[in-house]
Parts: C-alpha cells; sequence; structure tokens
C-alpha cells in the first residue's frame, strides 16, 4: 500500500503553466514584503574567518593548550582554548550555569558541560567520546523556538574524547533570564533524542554606549550607526545601509566592515548577520571585547571586489632559502619568515607587506600549502592565527612522501579603507 | 579553501542571498510534489496554487534561516503544510456557514462504495493526511516527522497507524502494511 500511496499522490494532474505562473507571483510578493518580514541574508557571511569558510566547525589542536588541558577542568579548557575572549571572560561570571548533564542515547553520549548567555549569544560546551557531527539543533527559550544561526568548535582531549563549543547566536535578543530547552537529534549517523533543560541568566557585562546615529557613506550608500555598544564579553555594532541587498551583494562586491583601534589593529569579529528588503539593510557585528589599551574606535565598512577570474601563484617552500616572497598582485607580498617544528607538525610564520589591514584570520586570503601530487597539508580544518598586525602564523603536516612543498594563493582584487566612509569614536575609561 | 569564493559555489547558497534563478533551481524538483500536497488538503486547482505561491513567498524570504540544503525540502514541505491548514482553517470559517459542510464532515462510506485510493487520502482528517503525505510521499523517517510536527514519535506512530487503518476502511484495493511506519 505504501507504494500505492505515493503513487496515487503521483497521478494528480498538474497545470503546469499554472504552476510555474503561481511561483513567479510567489517570488514577486516576496519582494514586496516589507518590515518585519525581512529578508534573512545568509547568516555568518560576514563573520570575518566564515568568509571564505575557514573556521565554520574547525576542530584546532592548538599544541601549547595540549599541556594546559592536563592542568585545568575540561570546561574551562574548552572556553579558554576554542572560545574568543569574550566567552573567557564569560565563563568567569557568577551567572555562567554549570550544568554536567550526561544523555545517552542508543549507546551515543553527549555531555553537555556549561552554558551561558552574555547578551548577545548563547555558548554551551560538550564532551564526546569521539568528533561527531551534532544536528540539527532545537533551541527553546521559555517554550518558543528561536531562530539563529551557529558556530562549532573544538578540539580533541588527551584522553582521546572530543570537547566542543557551540555558540549559538538568536535573531532576536533573549530575556535577561530564561528557561533554555536543547533537543538533539541526531549525532554523526546515529539517530537518538539528546534532549537537557537548565534556566539561564544573563551574564553580567557592564555595557557601555559607545555612539548611536552616526552617519556616514560608502561608495553612495549612506549608512547609519544604530547600536554600538562594548561589553565585558563583546561589542555589540548594529548598522543599517540605505542599500538594497542587490547594491550590497552582487557578482561583483561583497559589503565588508573592518572595526580598527586607535593604533588601525582590527577588533576580530566573531559573529555577523543581515537582513534587508527593498530599501535598506540591518547587519549586527558581534566582536572580541576590548583591551584595557583601546582608547578610540573606528568603523570601517568597505566593498571587496569579486575577481572575476582566479590567478594562483605558486612557489616552492624551502626552509633553507627564507624569507620566501610571493606576490599577491596590487594586494602586496606574502613573506615567509620562519618555519618551526612543533608536536610532528610545522608551524609557517608569515607575513603580508599590505598597507591594507587583514584579519586576525588573515581573511580574505587563500593560502594554502600541499605536496607536489596537490594533497593539502594545512593541519585539519586549520588557518592562520594572528601574531601580531598582518603577521600571521599557520600549522602544516609533515608531506607523507618526501618532495617539495608548495604554498599557493591567489591574486587579490584591489581593496582598501575608505577614510571619508568611517566613523570614529572615543571609548570612554 | 578552495574556490573563490565559496558561498558563490552552489546555488542553495546563491538562492539564500536572494538569486531567484538559483531559488527556481532549487525548487524544480519539488514543485510538482508541493502542488500534488497542497491539491490533497484543499482538492482544488485554484486554492492548491495559491497555497504553492504562498509557500514559495515565504520560503524566498526566510531561505536565510535554512542551515544546509540538505534540509530545504522538508523545510519547503513543512510551510506548504502549515499554510494549507492555514488556508483550510480561514476556509473552515466561511464553509461553516453553509449547509453542506455537514455532510462533508461525515463521508460515511458503505462498504460497496470502493473509492479509488487519491480520493480515501484526500477524505482523511488533516493530522492523519500529514502524517501519510510526510511518511509515505516526502519519506520521512517516524522520528523527523515527530520532530516537525513537534509531538511525539509515539504520537507519529498511532496516527500513521490509525491513517492506514482508515484508509483501509475506505480502500479495499492494495495490500495494508499493519505496522504503517
Amino acid at each position: 500500500m505504501n507504494k500505492d500511496i505515493k503513487k496515487s499522490i503521483d497521478s494528480i494532474q498538474v497545470p503546469f503553466q499554472k504552476l510555474d505562473a503561481a511561483i513567479e507571483e510567489g517570488l514577486r510578493a516576496s519582494q514586496k514584503q516589507v518590515m518585519p518580514k525581512r529578508k534573512k541574508v545568509m547568516m555568518l557571511l560576514l563573520s570575518s574567518a566564515a568568509t571564505f569558510g575557514l573556521i565554520i566547525g574547525s576542530g584546532f589542536i592548538s599544541p601549547t593548550m595540549a599541556s594546559v588541558l592536563a592542568k585545568v577542568p575540561i570546561l574551562e579548557s574548552i572556553f579558554t582554548s576554542v572560545g574568543d575572549k569574550g566567552l573567557q571572560v564569560a565563563i568567569n561570571d557568577e551567572n555562567a550555569t554549570s550544568l554536567n548533564e550526561t544523555i545517552t542515547s542508543n549507546g551515543v553520549s553527549l555531555t553537555i558541560q556549561d552554558v551561558l548567555y552574555d547578551g548577545s549569544r548563547l555558548a554551551f560546551s560538550f564532551v564526546q567520546d569521539k568528533a561527531e557531527e551534532i544536528y540539527p539543533l532545537n533551541i527553546e527559550v521559555n517554550g518558543e523556538v528561536i531562530n539563529f544561526s551557529e558556530k562549532m568548535t573544538g578540539e580533541y582531549l588527551q584522553n582521546g574524547q572530543y570537547s566542543g563549543l557551540i555558540q549559538v547566536h538568536p535573531t532576536k535578543p533573549l530575556p535577561n533570564e530564561f528557561d533554555l530547552t536543547v533537543a538533539i537529534h541526531q549525532i554523526g549517523k546515529t539517530e537518538g533524542d539528546w534532549h537537557f533543560e537548565t534556566h539561564v541568566i544573563k551574564t553580567n557585562n557592564n555595557s557601555i554606549n559607545l555612539t548611536t546615529g552616526q552617519t556616514a557613506e560608502l561608495d553612495g550608500i549612506s549608512y547609519k550607526v544604530k547600536k554600538f555598544e562594548s561589553t565585558t564579553s563583546a561589542v555589540s555594532l548594529h548598522i543599517l545601509y540605505e542599500g538594497t541587498v542587490e547594491e550590497i551583494f552582487n557578482e561583483h562586491q561583497v559589503l565588508q566592515l573592518h572595526l580598527l583601534d586607535q593604533e588601525g589593529t582590527i577588533i576580530p569579529m566573531i559573529d555577523a548577520s543581515g537582513s534587508g528588503d527593498d530599501e535598506s539593510m540591518l547587519y549586527e557585528y558581534v566582536f572580541e571585547p576590548l583591551s584595557e589599551e583601546v582608547t578610540g574606535l573606528t568603523i570601517s565598512p568597505f566593498f571587496m571586489p569579486l575577481p572575476k577570474e582566479r590567478k594562483e601563484i605558486a612557489a616552492t617552500l624551502e626552509e633553507n632559502h627564507l624569507p620566501l616572497t610571493i606576490s599577491q598582485g596590487e594586494m602586496g607580498d606574502i613573506v615567509v619568515t620562519k618555519i618551526e617544528e612543533e608536536n610532528g607538525r610545522y608551524a609557517l610564520y608569515f607575513e603580508s607587506t599590505s598597507s591594507f589591514p587583514f584579519g586576525s584570520n588573515f581573511e580574505m586570503n587563500q593560502l594554502s600549502v600541499e605536496d607536489t601530487d596537490g594533497n593539502d597539508l594545512i593541519a585539519e580544518r586549520g588557518y592562520p592565527t594572528s601574531t601580531g598586525k598582518n603577521k600571521y602564523k599557520l600549522y602544516y603536516n609533515k608531506p607523507k612522501s618526501s618532495g617539495n612543498i608548495i604554498l599557493k594563493t591567489i591574486e587579490l582584487p584591489y581593496m582598501k579603507l575608505n577614510q571619508e566612509a568611517q566613523i570614529t569614536v572615543n571609548v570612554p575609561r | 579553501m578552495e574556490g573563490w569564493p565559496l558561498f558563490y559555489q552552489n546555488r542553495f547558497k546563491k538562492a539564500q542571498q536572494g538569486d531567484q534563478k538559483a531559488f527556481l533551481q532549487l525548487i524544480e524538483c519539488d514543485k510538482e510534489k508541493l502542488y500534488k500536497m497542497a491539491y490533497l488538503y484543499v482538492k482544488n486547482e485554484n486554492d492548491a496554487l495559491d497555497i504553492v505561491q504562498e509557500t514559495i513567498t515565504k520560503a524566498y524570504v526566510n531561505m536565510g534561516t535554512v542551515k544546509e540544503e540538505r534540509y530545504f525540502s522538508t523545510w519547503l514541505t513543512k510551510i506548504l503544510i502549515n499554510t494549507a491548514l492555514d488556508v483550510l482553517r480561514k476556509n473552515s470559517k466561511i464553509i461553516l456557514l453553509k449547509e453542506e459542510m455537514t455532510e462533508k464532515q461525515s463521508p460515511i462510506m458503505g462498504i460497496e462504495e470502493k473509492m479509488d485510493l487519491l480520493q480515501a487520502i484526500e477524505q482523511l482528517e488533516e493530522k492523519y493526511k500529514t502524517v501519510i503525505i510526510l511518511r509515505y510521499y516526502k519519506d520521512l523517517p517516524v522520528q523527523q516527522i515527530a520532530e516537525y510536527l513537534n509531538c511525539p514519535e509515539g504520537t507519529v506512530k498511532s496516527n500513521l497507524h490509525r491513517a492506514i487503518q482508515k484508509l483501509k476502511q475506505f480502500y479495499q484495493g492494495g495490500q495494508v502494511n499493519e505496522q504503517g511506519y
């Protein structure tokens, strides 16, 4: 009968022309949708590292953390080692909830360690017997399902277990205090029911309002600061761009934004999301919390042109012939200065000669390390980490066969920060 | 780190960014099924087309909330079913004033009046119709149906069982799988 059901439903006659017309009309109607039904534009798209898929779901083992892990409790280590500065501050807040609950379903265990909400994101740490994908996450706040984007990071512990951190960025702010329900229905290939509940209180965050209402213009698109707030765990920046989605994202260019301190150093971006309609787009950016030394901030949006063709540049890496300079066209050179062996892997130290500030993970670049057969040698899901202004470190594995190591990059389109498009504010101390 | 730029690599992500062509490509495989499912609920062409149209509007506007392409088809089905149920609710308020409603509500069939299976499915109450569509037309596992309907798996299983029993009453052809799931 099962097949009969399918067959009988399939026997329904479809008026194809009318159906296509209805679909077109449906699309046309969507263009007329106004607030609050704003079009969501790919969450995380602007997230600094996520832009090029470098960080999503990355599990990155920090060799220095291996020794630290042996000494500190698991949950603190995971927030400290894979969390950003904001989470490291928030986890020590009295309102962070320690749950420590293990749920086993169909033989697969998941331990939820700690849960916190810092006013912009929910974060919880977990431990698995091995790293397996967790999905889908269903999150309810006071009994209502919420929309969100998520980011998972983690690392293997010395005992072979995998410890991870899930960061959830709700599309709407959550209450200061709420009942949280999280339901997971699949881990790796195992379907099951992992369900936990807890009460969450927002961590204390000493909020400072930096500015609101200031306006500037980028390439003919004016923008306004709707919210700019610094807390102990994050910096929140909401900007309303007076441009359509098509003007801001198209096949020629993509809007990006840097937040710089008074020295021109980039404040690392944690998350970005945007929504828009026919007239404007609202972007919500989250950055790492500010250090005590930061006295001024500059908001600097810019367009990143998308190149029409991909021009690859390759160079052979030889330890005895450093520094190695690789040109990236108008955007300056990559200069490899040093290679060091660390715990069976290599750390590649390099810098960019460009005056354009790249982000803390060398975003917008596509540096790869390969063996002569074209195999990717970059340590599992690794990405460059900053060691100074436009200076980075990248781990790669030893090649299986002896032979040359090839660095590859691409010619980057020209980018600059336009001072006229910037808004600068003082940070009250 | 392959390719440039990553987010332009497939139609799903393009559709999320508002590319209508990519969106149309994405729903190409689903559009027939969408219409047929809508038709099962409202049993007439015009309303079924309206439901598809509204589903497309809602889906296009909310594309950004779908995390991965593999969830897209089920997500779209969920929107369609909710839209269909909304239409039925609105229509029932109007139909209630009409006399033929009582007749519609109690489809008492004589055993000799064998219906074809399609009519039998159309006659099912909405909750049974929904689980039949999700399980046998969209091939979703019980657990996923429970998740999307926000009810326990047991409820899905018992509704499937009852739905099959009802179809069995209406329809005497074909072999009935007693388990139903």
